[in-house]
């Protein structure tokens, strides 16, 4: 996290002051703005992490009558199944492949069959092995078929874009630690305005996100309190993400210290898992050019810790795997430290003759 | 909020799958049974207070529970709001506005019809009243197998808790009163009653189902990404407060809460709250006939420097309600109260239309 994001938690206001409801109005303002949604959509920030806005949203947003299609090619879209399960929504869900993204025709499909379904559910990427869905695609789909569509946008917002105005998007989740580089804590739904005015009765006080979302417009303030400091490391976030280019300074950045670390592994035999046309700057999956009979990904993961490089093995078993994320406030000295890290620990763990 | 806590909130964010997060959130579980006196280690959720509380009811009311609501004011009624989104049936035994809960009264609720939880606000802030829970933890263990799931957002590291001592079965509190730390977390502690009891229903909550949470905590980790800063903030604050000892801290609310309330009776004023049950962390004080609370709420604020609150619904406009919790001395409090005491009264009478 930057310095100056860290420094902005050092001040301390009270949750219910006029200083906290012109920092919650200007968060909110700022993050439409980051969105390109437009007056139609409200920004809605809920005071937990990720999984609490994807809770709050599906819960709050769908009607009795409604169906939901959760498209799912990894654990992040089976955790919004899981979320339908768990408050009784009805849902089916398209289960594929998490080694390339879901396909839109497939959704077009299973549309076609059951005309029921009324709302499509996405995670536009997919952080398990890092697959990038194809966002336009699914919503051409849902245009077609009259559907509209949740993303589940915690790792890719303010990175990509996401297409809201004009197009079937009932709301977006996501989250302010992720590509905003904020501090940990704090979720938001973007969220139509017509779907917040005509939410089904509330299934809980605290997910309530209609009711949320209705206090700010009424008052300014949040329902309940709100973890002041991290909203204070938001707008600080913010301040930097327009300063550093806003979203396509961001992609650049993170492009760059994807491309490094990328092609310095390859040099050392270690290729991505995930063709690159699916892949994004934000997270992939490496495999590693030996089994785990010469050195797991684990001991790996364990080793570059230690050298102060959190990578943690990748949840694909099938090869010998990890992950290695691209965001936050990483330098191309960041990037090429990895790489010789990984190198060194190889060459140390006579791992780099099976390189050969 | 101490600047130790503040300097602690503003540390480098750590991987909250890290040893190092594990080590940093063990310590804190570990001070937080200290302060309550209880043996198994709580779980820490990233939520508001209100969120810690839904999760309690979405956990241990059930869809077929039978619930006794115990309300002596604004908070306990929004635990039972939070409650009837989950409990099969509530029953409400209401104490008189500025009284607390009458054990005799719980006494022949609990004989009259078996429950499944009793819902209890320990120190009820929109009084100022302070419930009797040792007594109230007695009279259901004595007369119910019920669990007693309890409120202690304003009270614990405020007035005296013993959590294991008294049986108490499920507690929730925040960080942000007592414990002196950012808002933005809750606490849950739970006894082996309440364990077991988890195990035999599915949680209607996916980002508060407690039994994922507490299979998560035996590694001292969480289900979801938490907000890894207020919890550096929260052990900060935690050995701060036990550095002071838990009896003084209680000695030093309930000293500040003598004072205040000695000043304020001294020079005229009445308190709102009986005097067999006034809470440590807050007073409630009714402002004279004719005088707007609302005016000497800006008045103090803008003028003095003093933040206090106004009364609920029917006492919006008669009550004062004064904090005293957290980080303060008795001096603080003193002062403050002697400022309220000295107030021109009629100047805060509302501005009649035509007066000159």
């Amino acid at each position: 996290m930057a310095d100056d994001v860290r420094q902005a938690m050092l001040e301390d206001i009270g949750s219910r002051t006029p200083r906290m409801e012109e920092l919650t109005r200007k968060i909110r303002s700022e993050l439409a703005e980051v969105a390109e949604c437009g007056d139609g959509f409200a920004v809605v920030p809920i005071q937990g992490s990720g999984t609490y806005a994807l809770e709050a949203m599906l819960s709050s947003l769908l009607h009795d009558a409604d169906k939901l299609l959760v498209a799912a090619n990894g654990p992040y879209g089976e955790r919004m199944a899981q979320i339908c399960r768990v408050h009784g929504l009805n849902h089916r869900t398209l289960n594929s492949s998490g080694m390339r993204p879901v396909s839109a025709a497939e959704i077009e499909a299973v549309l076609q069959t059951d005309p029921a379904v009324t709302h499509v559910a996405l995670v536009h990427f997919e952080t398990a092995l890092g697959v990038l869905n194809d966002l336009d695609a699914v919503l051409a789909v849902a245009s077609r078929r009259g559907v509209r569509v949740f993303v589940d946008a915690m790792s890719s917002f303010g990175a990509l874009p996401i297409p809201m105005r004009n197009r079937p998007v009932t709301a977006v989740a996501a989250s302010s630690n992720k590509c905003l580089h904020g501090a940990p804590g704090l979720s938001f739904v973007i969220a139509d305005r017509g779907a917040l005015e005509n939410a089904p009765p509330a299934r809980s006080l605290s997910l309530d996100l209609a009711a949320q979302f209705r206090e700010f417009e009424k008052s300014g303030q949040w329902r309940f309190t709100p973890p002041t400091h991290v909203v204070l490391a938001l707008e600080r976030a913010l301040a930097s993400y327009r300063a550093q280019g806003g979203r396509a300074g961001r992609w650049a950045h993170y492009s760059a210290i994807a491309q490094a670390i990328t092609s310095g592994l390859a040099a050392l035999g270690i290729e991505a898992l995930i063709e690159s046309r699916f892949r994004a700057p934000i997270i992939a999956t490496f495999v590693l050019p030996f089994g785990n009979e010469v050195m797991p990904a684990a001991r790996l993961s364990q080793l570059l810790i230690e050298r102060g490089f959190v990578i943690y093995p990748s949840v694909y078993k099938e090869q010998n795997s990890y992950r290695v994320g691209f965001i936050g406030e990483l330098t191309q000295e960041d990037a090429r430290g990895v790489v010789e890290a990984t190198r060194s620990i190889l060459v140390a763990n006579h791992c780099l003759p099976a390189l050969a | 909020m101490p600047p130790q806590v503040l300097a602690a909130l503003s540390r480098q964010v750590i991987s909250h799958r890290s040893q190092g997060f594990a080590d940093l959130m063990e310590s804190v579980r570990t001070r937080l049974c200290k302060v309550v006196g209880a043996r198994e280690l709580p779980v820490v959720l990233t939520a508001s207070g209100t969120g810690g509380l839904e999760a309690c009811c979405a956990n241990f009311t059930g869809a077929q529970g039978r619930v006794l609501l115990l309300t002596a004011g604004y908070y306990g009624d929004l635990f039972g709001r939070i409650a009837a989104n989950h409990a099969g049936s509530i029953d409400t035994l209401r104490a008189e506005p500025g009284s607390c809960i009458d054990v005799g009264k719980l006494e022949t609720a609990l004989q009259a019809r078996p429950y499944d939880a009793v819902l209890v606000t320990h120190s009820e802030s929109s009084t100022g009243v302070l419930n009797p829970l040792q007594a109230i933890a007695a009279a259901v263990r004595r007369y119910s197998s019920a669990l007693l799931l309890v409120d202690g957002a304003s009270s614990v590291a405020i007035a005296d808790v013993a959590f294991d001592a008294w049986g108490l079965d499920v507690l929730v509190t925040g960080t942000q009163k007592g414990l002196m730390a950012p808002p933005g977390l809750s606490v849950v502690f739970m006894s082996g009653a309440a364990r077991e009891r988890l195990g035999q229903s599915r949680s209607p909550s996916h980002y508060f189902d407690l039994a994922v949470a507490l299979d998560r905590a035996r590694t001292h980790a969480t289900p979801f990404t938490p907000a890894v800063n207020l919890v550096y903030g929260l052990d900060a604050a935690l050995e701060i407060l036990l550095g002071e000892g838990m009896a003084q801290v209680v000695s030093r609310h309930e000293a500040a809460a003598s004072a205040c309330q000695r000043i304020l009776q001294e020079a005229g004023l009445r308190l709102f709250a009986r005097p067999e049950c006034r809470a440590p962390g807050i007073t409630s004080v009714c402002v004279p006939a004719g005088v707007l609370a609302e005016n000497a709420q800006v008045f103090l604020e803008h003028e003095e420097g003093i933040p206090l609150s106004i009364g609920f619904d029917a006492w919006k406009s008669s009550v004062l309600r004064i904090g005293h919790m957290g980080w303060m001395t008795v001096d603080d409090v003193a002062a403050a109260a002697r400022c309220i005491a000295r107030l021109d009264w009629d100047a805060m009478k509302p501005v009649r239309a035509g007066a000159a």
